[in-house]
């Protein structure tokens, strides 16, 4: 896999559209998006529900496609690139980290950063010594041995990251982390997320929650299908 | 390869543990389809050992012509006798053939019993018996009329009876020249004709001896029971009976209540079985791995429905469509792999411990243990392409938006 330029966008957007087709005819949830995400940057995106946040969320994490425009990730075009090689992207380059934590529940927090090692061809003992660093990172180490269904949200939600950040990412894309979380949790992960961006890890985040704004370096608004700036 | 297939394996083994009843029933609807089978395969592969027994038995490119014993009425002309084996003989060519005449409990001395077979040297090289020591009868024996017996090895060994040995029958002194092993236990359990198979009490002399050993007059033409032919390599075995039936059913020949025994007149009656175990065994069989395969289906079904978010979190951390279908695929084959040889194992362990209760043959080898893990391979492929066709094809966006 060819590296993404230390310098150039990690995510980069021009003019990208995106429709679904419905009974009643299409709808076009985005609308000419530009956007380039810097490396290094904590990009904070709100907006209210259905204004098209997790449809870019998806374009962006590519696991979908745009209709119209151009998305570049880590300076290779994505629509050039076919299914295979969108799923290797996804398995080297990119962290995500979900609402509901996605986790096995029945399976230990180590178990769970493991299986970000599922489909990459890592040997078992530096996966096993990169999860554990990863599980050590988020302040899990002393409990990597417990399964899921046995913790806090806010610990499920630092195992999830914990995946995330397992294969250093180029992008961590997080949809709504916060938004399972009693305030302390969500202090908790979001000081995880700050560490994670400050060891140079950048960070695409979707919420509702204006709290998080102090945490990001840029802040985006998506309203109507459109992205606006508002840093 | 092998990181990928361990991982794939312990994915499975996650998944049946956290949904122990769907997968045990599956597994136990499966196990029930593989048992059917087996029997299945046990019992027609039993029936056909049998069939090649027989006619190995008979001996190859063989068929007997046997006429049922005369009553009162018959006249003894009408029997097969030495002329109908010159007549055939004459008209075919190559062939070897030997008459046989069978008498019924002839006293051998106390009160033991033996069935004697007048016969000629000709049947060694039709039957495929074997001599287990000494010889078989031979052309001087029965120019020169000689008082010689081939005992059936396990009356001899029954009775101490060594070659060399004189033996009486009815107070007359025979010479023991030879023992003969038959091993005719196939033929013997398809046919009750000791012209066919003369079982273990018999006891072999020349055909042209006078017949000590009866008490009434002999013929002046000595009757035969059945002659044996062997047809020469490459020579249609049915054109020889046709010619054999021809010949032998010409008014002038006047003979009555033949039978004209080929290999496939014994096996029809197997093979009637094997029809009627393949129509109802194979139904009830196909019947039970149908069910199986749907009750897997539905496992999978409902294991895609609930595994949808897992779905997209794999396509997420970069699993293809190709690897979420081989995971579905290869969950099916291990269930189904794993049924199978549980229903296979489990029923030719029994089938072996009952097998002497079974009235029918049964083969219990590896075909018939292996068998099964195919069939079960194949239907696991086969009922698992479908689900696993629709889990690869979820888009991982909207699996993850099912969070």
């Amino acid at each position: 896999m060819q590296p993404s330029s230390p310098t150039g966008p990690v995510l980069s957007m021009h003019d990208v559209w995106k429709s679904f087709p419905t009974p009643r005819g299409t709808v076009e949830v985005l609308r000419g998006v530009n956007l380039e995400i810097d490396p290094g940057s904590f990009v904070v995106i709100t907006g209210p529900s259905g204004s098209g946040k997790s449809t870019f969320l998806n374009l962006a994490s590519l696991l979908d496609t745009p209709t119209k425009g151009t998305l570049h990730f880590g300076g290779r075009l994505a629509s050039a690139l076919n299914e295979r090689e969108l799923c290797a992207l996804r398995k080297e380059r990119l962290g995500m980290v979900f609402q509901k934590f996605c986790l096995l529940t029945h399976r230990s927090a180590l178990d769970n950063v493991l299986f970000r090692f599922r489909y990459l061809t890592s040997p078992d003992s530096d996966a096993r010594s990169r999860a554990e660093h990863a599980l050590a990172r988020v302040g899990l180490a002393s409990h990597a041995e417990q399964p899921v269904r046995l913790m806090s949200g806010g610990e499920m939600q630092r195992v999830a990251i914990a995946r995330a950040v397992a294969q250093r990412p180029d992008l961590l894309v997080a949809d709504e982390p916060t938004g399972n979380l009693d305030r302390a949790a969500s202090t908790s992960v979001m000081e995880t997320f700050r560490e994670l961006n400050a060891d140079g890890i950048t960070i695409l985040l979707v919420t509702h929650n204006e709290a998080l704004l102090r945490y990001a370096t840029r802040h985006l608004v998506c309203r109507e299908g459109r992205l606006e700036d508002v840093s | 390869m092998i990181r990928q297939l361990r991982a794939s394996l312990r994915d499975i083994a996650d998944d049946i543990r956290a949904r122990p009843g769907r997968a045990g029933l599956s597994f136990l609807a499966l196990a029930i389809g593989m048992t059917a089978l087996t029997v299945l395969l046990a019992v027609l592969g039993g029936l056909q050992d049998r069939a090649r027994q027989i006619v190995e038995e008979l001996g190859a490119q063989v068929f007997a012509i046997a006429q049922a014993p005369s009553d009162a009425q018959t006249q003894p002309s009408l029997r097969l006798s030495a002329r109908h084996m010159d007549l055939l003989r004459a008209h075919l060519p190559g062939a070897s053939i030997s008459g046989v005449q069978l008498t019924e409990r002839v006293s051998a001395g106390g009160d033991r019993q033996v069935r004697i077979v007048a016969t000629d040297e000709a049947l060694l090289d039709i039957r495929p018996w074997r001599i287990a020591s000494g010889r078989f009868l031979d052309a001087r024996d029965l120019h020169n009329r000689e008082r010689v017996a081939v005992a059936e090895e396990t009356l001899a060994r029954e009775w101490n009876w060594r070659v060399g040995d004189v033996i009486r029958l009815r107070e007359t002194p025979y010479r023991l020249i030879g023992l003969l092993r038959i091993g005719a236990d196939a033929l013997e359990s398809e046919s009750t004709d000791p012209a066919l198979s003369p079982g273990d009490r018999a006891l072999f002399v020349p055909r042209t001896l006078p017949p000590y050993w009866q008490f009434s007059a002999p013929a002046a033409e000595p009757p035969l029971d059945a002659i044996y032919i062997r047809n020469p390599r490459g020579q249609s075995i049915e054109q020889s009976v046709a010619l054999a039936r021809t010949l032998l059913t010409q008014p002038d020949q006047r003979l009555e209540r033949l039978s004209f025994i080929t290999p496939e007149v014994l096996l029809q009656r197997l093979r009637k079985l094997q029809d009627t175990i393949r129509f109802t065994a194979g139904s009830i069989a196909i019947l039970c791995l149908v069910l199986g395969g749907t009750t897997l289906m539905s496992l999978l079904v409902a294991n895609v429905r609930e595994r949808v978010t897992e779905i997209g979190l794999r396509r997420a951390l970069g699993a293809t469509a190709q690897d979420i279908a081989g995971l579905f695929v290869l969950e099916a084959i291990l269930l189904t792999a794993i049924a199978a040889l549980s229903g296979a194992l489990g029923t030719c362990a029994v089938l072996w411990m009952a097998r002497d209760r079974f009235p029918i043959p049964l083969r219990l080898d590896l075909f018939v243990l292996l068998t099964p893990l195919l069939v079960a391979t194949l239907l696991g492929i086969a009922f698992s392409f479908w689900p696993a066709r629709a889990a690869a094809r979820i888009s991982p966006a909207e699996a993850l938006r099912n969070e």
